[in-house]
């Protein structure tokens, strides 16, 4: 899959709600190879039916979920890629997408990816997002029960109990 | 009556001492088989004096008179073991108190012990120990008894009028010299058997399920500490003289003073020592050898390996013996 | 701890954070029926000290000394990751030579670390003599990295756009002794442990993970390839100089007919990417051109400081680590030599999920040998800072330094 045509298929299907779209070519320092990054940045809503849209092409890897606080949203970033098993055949696909503090919700993806479990329970823990249709919500890497999100910019430390 | 306690007293010490530096040799050459320098041989009396100064701790959810009462349960019964079977040039101190399925019945007792401390100190690791222990007891006691039943039978049959489940009179004809072809490849097999039965008697790799480090963290001995468990590393070490000494009585019995023309004190020497040399070597091949060679079993495939493969090389050897004593006469 | 469900009664055991099979903290809860696992719940995170955060307060200059300290075992590659996700986002172009070395380094590693999960892989096994053995063995390869890197571990030879040491020509003729010293082990290593029947029967059908959970839940690296997915960064998306290298994914059918997905697979697969990584360093050494190692002298790391402020942009690097994929993602602003993200998953992390299947009826006896087979690395998962202890003699730090200084002096003749 060409990532011009991959890009293509997908504003095809999804319109408006990809509202940007860039490709990176990584070209090695050798000179004789590159490989494409494909950035999109979407709406929230059209996440679930986005990955979806990828397994129609391959099932994708998912290696993780990074997230960032930018005070008002919190910024989620997919890192997919594609087109493993072949040589030099695979292509990294990200989504990006915002969603507000005031109302965290993002549709789970592990129904779609299993695997994407460890993933979003590190941010649901760290950064205080919800996705909704998770299998297991609680902590992972935090202690059970720890409310705080250490993530957040504007989370200001554990107190009581966790401290002693 | 006097001599009985001082013999008493005498096999007690000479036992553990024995046993402990067993250990410590059998330490010292698995570690070099392993390419390690290993610990001084005199390690295992370092490591007792070290659990005996330390505070010996009782988990709460523990029984505590149980829990406490099955290592000295443990180390009275190999040690009584040790009582009934030739020693050097020395005939058995208990001979005519007891016979050989007494020996089998003491043999069960330090397993049974450790089991039943497990199940009482209260812990999933000991407690998945002890069971693991009487499975383990189940599967080896079998192709035991067959090999020993076996051999008296055998002996009975070569020499009628003798009591042939004496380990005494066991040791004193050695059952070689009574074979023919049939009977000589049985009691090869047996010897095989007893070989393997040796390490699982022992709980060591590959059949240390019991203890099993990296899975139990100890096992059934997880949760006990300071004397008690420096009591079940003695009945340990003991253990091993025991079940080596015991192969050697039933099928090793000679002694090289005899044979030297030497008598008295000098002949006990060497008979001490020629039998020393023979426990060294059994230990050598059925515990030290093995446990370098081996990976853990898992239970299940411990118990298939005694039940069914091993068990029918013991049945083999017996009814091969018993053909030879049928026949070949 | 008995609780009954279902009129049944299952045990808990917990296994963790401190067990004698567990080399790092990871906690595990054991439903058990008998010595048969029903199910089990994962608790890692006893070793998170949020290294990300810190990164996130210093320039990469310095968090390239944090970055290789997430790991003791695979810092190389956090390294190469790391730097390759900034060269990625601000553009720096690497010279070939460091390319080359940078895989004959992550090659090198990738030996040690096979071997060193091997050893661990056999005590869990109760085989202990393995254990002393490929332990021993392993000093070979520290031996020629502390000789080209002057470091045991943490080797501080990649930065960003480059490396910081050469490979001398004196140096060659030793790695490739040390090349062919494991090349003749390995006929050695994989009789021991492939035809060893203790071995197989414990690890043959144990831990089974099928081709399509290892695809779903995301496994990676040798976990995944086990199990026939055929998941290789270094061929998939390659990278530093390996497209100018021949190699393959190395899947168990290389070494029996079918793939089975379990343990005694992961093992074969480990083996035969130590034969493979020996035949990559060669290859890299015949094809390494002359030239450029990157930046080195203070005027040029400064030139790069700055460039890095002056930039913005966003990168991945992708680094195909001992245990599967690493990935560290990195973003920077204009005017702003900290990056606003960092984000490191390593090869555990996607490898965590893969444990519950492998872990459907197993019994107790499999726990650890499944715990290890994945080669679990609970440091880099918790991303912490990992300190390797010297020997507890009288020695004092500074003995110590002294001895390995005169030891690397030694290596280096």
């Amino acid at each position: 899959m060409e990532p011009k045509g991959l890009v293509e298929s997908f504003q095809a299907r999804f319109g408006q709600k990809i509202r940007a779209v860039r490709i990176d070519e990584i070209r090695s320092n050798l000179g004789i190879y590159s490989y494409p990054v494909i950035w999109f940045e979407i709406d929230r809503e059209v996440l679930h039916d986005a990955v979806a849209h990828l397994i129609s092409f391959q099932f994708p890897h998912l290696a993780t979920i990074s997230g960032r606080d930018l005070g008002k949203e919190i910024e989620l970033t997919y890192h997919f890629s594609i087109g493993y098993g072949q040589r030099r055949g695979e292509q990294s696909v990200n989504f990006r997408l915002r969603v507000p503090k005031a109302d965290p919700r993002v549709r789970s993806i592990c129904d779609l990816v299993p695997g994407a479990l460890t993933a979003e329970r590190e941010k649901i823990e760290f950064l205080g997002v919800q996705f909704e249709g998770i299998p297991d919500s609680r902590n992972i890497f935090l202690p059970y029960g720890m409310k705080e999100h250490p993530w957040r910019k504007d989370e200001t430390g554990v107190k009581g109990a966790w401290l002693e | 009556m006097v001599q009985l306690f001082w013999g008493s007293v005498v096999i007690l010490f000479g036992g553990v001492i024995l046993g402990l530096i067993y250990q410590g040799v059998d330490r010292k050459l698995a570690a070099r088989m392993q390419a390690r320098i290993g610990p001084p041989i005199v390690q295992p009396f370092r490591d007792i004096k070290k659990l005996l100064v330390k505070e010996n701790i009782v988990p709460e959810n523990a029984i505590p008179w149980i829990y406490n009462g099955a290592p000295f349960l443990a180390l009275a019964a190999v040690v009584t073991v040790l009582f009934y079977l030739p020693l050097g040039d020395q005939r058995p101190l208990f001979s005519g108190y007891g016979d050989l399925i007494l020996v089998l019945y003491l043999l069960a007792l330090p397993a049974v012990a450790l089991a039943i401390g497990g199940f009482a100190s209260g812990s999933p690791y000991a407690v998945i120990g002890a069971q693991r222990e009487i499975v383990m007891m189940m599967s080896y006691e079998l192709p035991l008894a067959a090999a020993i039943v076996a051999l008296a039978w055998r002996l009975d049959r070569a020499l009628p009028g003798i009591t042939a489940f004496s380990l005494k009179e066991i040791a004193a004809h050695p059952i070689w010299a009574y074979l023919g072809p049939l009977g000589f490849i049985g009691a090869i097999l047996l010897v095989g058997v007893l070989l393997l039965v040796m390490p699982a008697e022992l709980s060591k790799i590959p059949f240390d399920i019991a203890e099993a480090e990296t899975e139990l963290a100890g096992g059934v001995t997880v949760e006990y500490s300071g004397r008690n468990l420096a009591l079940l590393r003695i009945a340990d070490a003991v253990k091993t003289v025991v079940m080596g000494a015991l192969i050697l009585a039933l099928f090793f019995p000679y002694r090289l003073g005899g044979v030297l023309g030497l008598a008295g004190a000098a002949g006990g020497v060497v008979d001490t020592v020629f039998f020393l040399v023979k426990l060294f070597l059994i230990i050598l091949i059925a515990v030290t050898i093995v446990r370098v060679a081996a990976a853990r079993l898992k239970v299940s495939q411990v118990a298939y390996s005694f039940w069914v493969p091993l068990t029918g090389v013991a049945l083999a050897g017996l009814v091969l013996i018993v053909l030879d004593g049928l026949f070949f006469m | 701890m008995a609780r009954v469900t279902d009129e049944r009664t299952y045990y808990t055991i917990p296994i963790g954070p401190t067990h004698p099979s567990l080399k790092e903290p990871l906690q595990f809860a054991f439903d058990l029926e008998g010595e048969r696992v029903v199910d089990v719940e994962i608790k890692p995170g006893w070793n998170h000290r949020g290294v990300e955060v810190l990164g996130m307060k210093r320039n990469p200059l310095q968090t390239l000394y944090l970055a290789e300290r997430i790991c003791g075992i695979c810092s190389v590659s956090h390294l190469i990751a790391f730097s390759r996700a900034v060269e990625n986002a601000l553009g720096i172009p690497v010279p070939p030579r460091a390319e080359y070395i940078r895989v004959i380094i992550a090659e090198l590693e990738r030996i040690h670390s096979h071997i060193l999960w091997a050893g661990v892989a056999a005590h869990e096994l109760g085989f202990d003599t393995l254990l002393h053995l490929t332990w021993r063995v392993r000093e070979q390869v520290m031996d020629i990295l502390e000789l080209l890197t002057g470091n045991r571990v943490n080797y501080a030879l990649v930065t960003i756009g480059g490396v910081r040491r050469d490979i001398t020509k004196e140096q060659e003729p030793l790695v490739r002794q040390a090349l062919r010293y494991y090349k003749d082990l390995l006929e050695m290593l994989v009789d021991a442990f492939l035809h060893d029947p203790t071995i197989e029967l414990r690890t043959r059908d144990v831990g089974v993970l099928s081709y399509k959970d290892a695809l779903e839940l995301m496994a990676v690296g040798p976990t995944a390839r086990a199990s026939g997915v055929k998941k290789d960064i270094r061929v998939d998306q390659p990278y530093l100089a390996y497209p100018a290298l021949e190699l393959s994914p190395i899947t168990p059918d290389l070494f029996r007919p079918e793939i089975h997905g379990d343990v005694y697979d992961k093992i074969i697969v480990r083996l035969l990417e130590i034969e493979q990584a020996i035949g990559l360093i060669e290859q890299a050494l015949a094809k390494m051109p002359e030239g450029e190692i990157g930046h080195a002298t203070k005027e040029e790391m400064t030139e790069l400081l700055v460039q890095i402020k002056e930039r913005e942009g966003e990168g991945i690097g992708r680094h195909e680590a001992p245990r599967g994929e690493l990935f560290h993602y990195i973003r920077f602003q204009a005017d702003s030599e900290i990056p606003i993200l960092w984000k490191v998953k390593c090869p555990t992390y996607s490898n965590l999920m893969s444990y519950r299947p492998m872990f459907q009826g197993a019994q107790i006896a499999d726990i650890p040998i499944i715990i290890a087979c994945i080669d679990p690395c609970i440091a880099c998962m918790d991303r912490v800072i990992v300190r390797r202890d010297g020997r507890e003699e009288v020695w004092t730090a500074e003995q110590l330094l002294a001895k390995s200084w005169e030891k690397t002096r030694r290596l280096k003749g």
